[in-house]
């Protein structure tokens, strides 16, 4: 154990004068504000993201110190009037036309369709390995909810399946009231669009995006007054919407502006996604939260109003607990919707559980996938042995354009 | 408020405006106003319980002195106790504001407290009449000695309660049951109040200084309590001492353009350690102890991440406590001196958290007898200062564990030292050393970082079997971190090398420096995209 006795540091008393010391501090400070400078140069012309949109592969020094570029600037990058030209993450995800993947039928086999993000793809390429169910799915990165439910709404092949999934995940629970990721998702710019959903006295208010397909956007973004219409639109739908982060300026020029931009929006989205939902609890008065709830209660009903056993899927991302199903466990219970949540399987505080890209291990997608096809099964048994009830009341939607 | 938030910029903007435009008198208000706006951010409650902490202190300090107190020195604390009693436990502080700000009513202002407030404070005030008239009526040196007991008791019943009662009791009820005995829980799930520890151990050594003769008390209550509660070292150290501390907070101070430099220089390498390394490495350390059963890679990755961590967190906070210090012309104690490169344990804990390890060497380590006796006796001493320096880390028993390790690691050095000697090491054989008890050191964070027994032995046993292998499960380090630890890496070493203090760079050339602070600056800029994880030490 030392014994030596406390120290503080003081300044020379001998030292250089007040306006020396004060020269000093100016040149430091001067050399550092132009090596900065420098830096921010020397990253633009070393780490130049490619004007290719076909280029997949940017390199990860590219990517990071992109990740930062105003939305708009990214997507006018990325987008190509021709599809076979554009940047495919431009293409994804439209509703218009609503891209369903079907998989291989099966002799005598029952149809799922599984709407959602990835992780509701996987785990249909998963329902699809370990069932005797042909899986449909239908699909587009990083889907909320809202966009999920309003393909479903538009999925003229629904009627075919037995059973409907619907996919919920808590890490994106907050995006449930934003029409486009490309307000929130800055990581990815992504054009598609999306429903955006309202609860109005109790009921449902569907708000149908300015634009539904690739040609609608292309239109949009290369028409001055439609672009500003559908921005228009957004801001005023969109709680995620913010003209800092979407609209494209000279700002996005500069290499430090950028990396302050995307601190900027990861700090935005840790606020919204702290306030709605985290490991420790979840706000019920929110408006994502109500919304969620609406949404799948709606879901229930519609899908039965079709023949179809509707199904939620609640994803827990790592870190998140069991939270997002007990936001939405009143009205699963009382609409009595079946559901599995991937917390019963798969720990939401083991990383083992997941992949580097937050996704499921392919072993746990099949847990899961061994679950919804007997939680299907039983659900199947029970409707053959119930006779079928008329249906009930249908969806409650009202549409606005 | 973090440091690391945008809140604490505007706070220290704001306050810094007018504090250079203040009279000295006016600066202590400001500076004490502020501390309290600062500490009240948490929780205002809270801020009760230091004051009364303070009121404790300054009074047991002035009877311990000297006797007899005068009516101001009564007065004046009093009613500024029972004000903040009644403000801010007797009220809804944050109610109060919301309905200032036009909120509507959510909760009532006045708390269920109310009562206790009412009838708690004038109690307090006639116990300590008593206690004030029983110690005057003792001789000099049993009053003395009594306030000083007095002083020590009630800093650390009030520590023990908030920190280690719930540890206690269901430590004790576990204990029970495990030998059959069913015991009601008594668990209270009490909250800790931020920076208990640093600011109760800062108020501890004001009593005992004055106790030995080395501090003289002051007699006005303001500048006492902006001793005990200023706010660049609140909540996390470095734990003052009173005779540093206390004279620059009743004498004017200096704002000199040499100090304000080197304060923002402070600032800025602190934020860089903090948002462009911690926070950038802590998802690495989370995930590794996250896992059940890891690899050897990832507890080693694991591990070291952690120690990077803590390291850069808990010395970058030092660091900006300092810079914000020096702005307003106060000088706070070193608390790091390139800890990672001792060669030995007594080097390190001379190199690591300076502040406490003097607190313990001067206020544990020597009281007990120190090294004046044989080396069992020393060894002794030792290992009961590491491990109740352990507990006071936390209530959990793997800070315990941490601080026996950490003794353990002591006598043996102690050991060794009085059978080998003093060591005369060359260059190669010093770096040896370095990386040796780095190895060290890094298994003592992770029974440091580790949740439970059971992770401890599951994780050493992965250590030394090497079960698992290579395959890493952590998450990666962010960009900043990876590069950020480098930079410091090597601005450390260039210090270490140059053999001089922490203004060598002062000695580079400017376009370097600027290159260098360039670099931080962009990499915090970097790492604000980083999840910002509160100071580790804040839980402490």
């Amino acid at each position: 154990m030392n014994q030596h006795n406390s120290s503080t540091s003081s300044s020379d008393p001998a030292g250089p004068s007040e306006a020396t010391v004060g020269q000093r501090g100016f040149v430091t400070f001067g050399w550092s504000v132009l090596c900065l400078l420098m830096l921010d140069v020397a990253i633009n012309l070393l780490f130049a993201y490619p004007d290719d949109p076909k280029n997949l592969k940017p390199g990860g020094p590219a990517l990071y110190f992109d990740y930062g570029r105003s939305m708009e600037g990214r997507l006018r990058r990325a987008t190509r009037s021709d599809p076979s030209q554009t940047a495919p993450i431009t293409l994804a995800g439209w509703y218009r036309p609503l891209t369903a993947v079907e998989r291989p039928a099966k002799p005598g086999s029952a149809e799922v369709t599984i709407y959602g993000m990835s992780h509701a793809v996987r785990l249909a390429d998963a329902l699809q390995q370990v069932s005797q169910y042909r899986v449909r799915s239908v699909g587009a990165p990083g889907a909320s909810t809202n966009w999920s439910y309003g393909a479903f709404l538009r999925d003229n092949g629904v009627g075919r399946s037995k059973a409907a999934v619907l996919a919920i995940m808590s890490s994106t629970l907050p995006m449930i009231l934003s029409p486009t990721p490309m307000d929130w998702n800055t990581s990815f710019a992504m054009p598609y669009t999306a429903d955006r959903f309202f609860v109005e006295g109790g009921k449902l208010k569907r708000v149908l995006p300015p634009y539904e397909s690739f040609e609608g956007y292309v239109h949009a973004l290369n028409d001055p007054a439609a672009w500003n219409r559908a921005l228009a639109q957004f801001s005023w739908t969109d709680p995620f919407y913010d003209p800092f982060l979407v609209r494209q300026s000279w700002l996005d020029d500069s290499t430090i502006v950028r990396v302050m931009r995307r601190a900027w929006s990861q700090r935005r989205d840790r606020s919204w996604r702290g306030r709605v939902l985290d490991a420790k609890g979840y706000d019920r008065n929110s408006e994502a939260v109500k919304v969620a709830n609406a949404i799948i209660a709606d879901f229930a009903r519609q899908a039965r109003h079709q023949g179809v056993i509707p199904v939620v899927y609640v994803v827990d991302s790592f870190g998140y607990g069991d939270q997002l199903y007990r936001a939405l466990a009143g009205t699963l219970h009382r609409e009595q919707i079946p559901f599995i949540a991937s917390h019963d399987y798969v720990d939401p505080a083991d990383p083992t559980g997941y992949l580097p890209d937050s996704h499921f291990t392919a072993a746990n997608d099949r847990r899961l996938a061994v679950a919804l096809a007997g939680l299907i099964d039983h659900e199947l048994a029970k409707a053959r042995a119930t006779p079928v009830e008329g249906p009930r009341s249908g969806s409650s939607i009202r549409n606005f354009k | 408020m973090l440091f690391n938030s945008i809140e604490f910029a505007i706070f220290l903007i704001v306050v810094y405006a007018f504090y250079l435009v203040l009279p000295f008198r006016g600066q202590n208000w400001l500076l004490l106003v502020s501390s309290y706006i600062f500490y009240g951010w948490w929780d205002w409650r809270f801020l009760f319980l230091m004051i009364f902490s303070t009121s404790i202190d300054f009074w047991t300090g002035l009877v311990l002195h000297r006797g007899r107190l005068r009516r101001k020195e009564i007065v004046v604390p009093a009613a500024f106790l029972s004000s903040a009693g009644v403000l801010l436990v007797g009220f809804n502080t944050s109610e109060i504001f919301h309905r200032l700000m036009g909120d509507t009513p959510s909760v009532p202002l006045v708390t269920p407290m109310m009562p206790f407030v009412i009838v708690g404070i004038p109690t307090y005030f006639v116990v300590a009449a008593v206690v004030y008239h029983a110690l005057n009526s003792l001789s000099k040196e049993s009053r003395r000695r009594a306030c000083m007991i007095l002083s020590i008791v009630a800093q650390l019943t009030v520590l023990g309660f908030f920190k280690y009662f719930d540890f206690f009791a269901q430590s004790l009820t576990e204990t029970l049951a495990s030998i059959g005995v069913r015991a009601p829980m008594f668990y209270v799930n009490i909250v800790l109040p931020v920076g208990i520890s640093f600011y109760t151990f800062q108020s501890m050594s004001y009593a005992i200084d004055i106790y030995r003769r080395e501090l003289k008390p002051t007699n006005r209550f303001f500048d006492f309590a902006l001793f005990v509660s200023f706010f660049p070292q609140l909540v996390a150290g470095p734990i003052e001492r009173a005779k540093n501390l206390l004279p620059q907070m009743s004498l004017p101070r200096r704002v000199a353009w040499d100090r304000v430099r080197r304060g923002v220089f402070l600032i800025v390498f602190g934020l860089f350690k903090k948002i462009a390394i911690a926070d950038g490495i802590a998802g690495t350390a989370d995930t590794a102890f996250a896992i059940k059963d890891p690899s050897w890679a990832t507890v080693v990755l694991g591990t070291a991440a952690f120690a990077v961590q803590i390291y850069a967190d808990f010395s970058g906070y030092s660091d900006i406590a300092r810079g914000v210090a020096k702005l307003f012309g106060v000088e706070l104690m070193h608390n790091f001196n390139l800890p990672y490169f001792a060669r030995s344990p007594r080097e390190f804990w001379q190199r690591w958290h300076i502040s406490l390890s003097t607190w313990l060497s001067d206020y544990l380590y020597r009281p007990l007898g120190g090294n004046r006796g044989n080396l069992a006796f020393t060894c002794r001493n030792l290992m009961l200062t590491m491990v109740l320096g352990g507990f006071w880390h936390g209530a959990a028993w793997n800070y315990l564990l941490w601080g026996f390790y950490q003794g353990c690691v002591l006598t043996c050095h102690r050991v060794l030292r009085a059978k080998v000697g003093p060591a005369h090491d060359g260059a190669v054989k010093r770096l040896l050393k370095i990386c040796a008890f780095g190895a060290v050191t890094l298994y003592g964070w992770l029974l440091f970082r580790a949740r439970s027994f059971a992770q401890i032995e599951t994780y050493t046993s992965i250590l030394f079997t090497g079960r698992g292998g290579f395959s890493l499960d952590a998450a990666r380090p962010g960009f900043s971190a990876a590069i950020g630890t480098m930079l410091l890496a090597t601005w450390e070493i260039v210090q270490y090398r140059s053999g001089a203090g922490p203004k060598f760079y002062r000695a580079l050339p400017a376009p370097l420096v600027g290159f260098a602070l360039a670099a931080m600056v962009f990499l915090t800029l970097m790492g604000m995209s980083n999840e910002p994880a509160q100071f580790i030490y804040f839980q402490f």
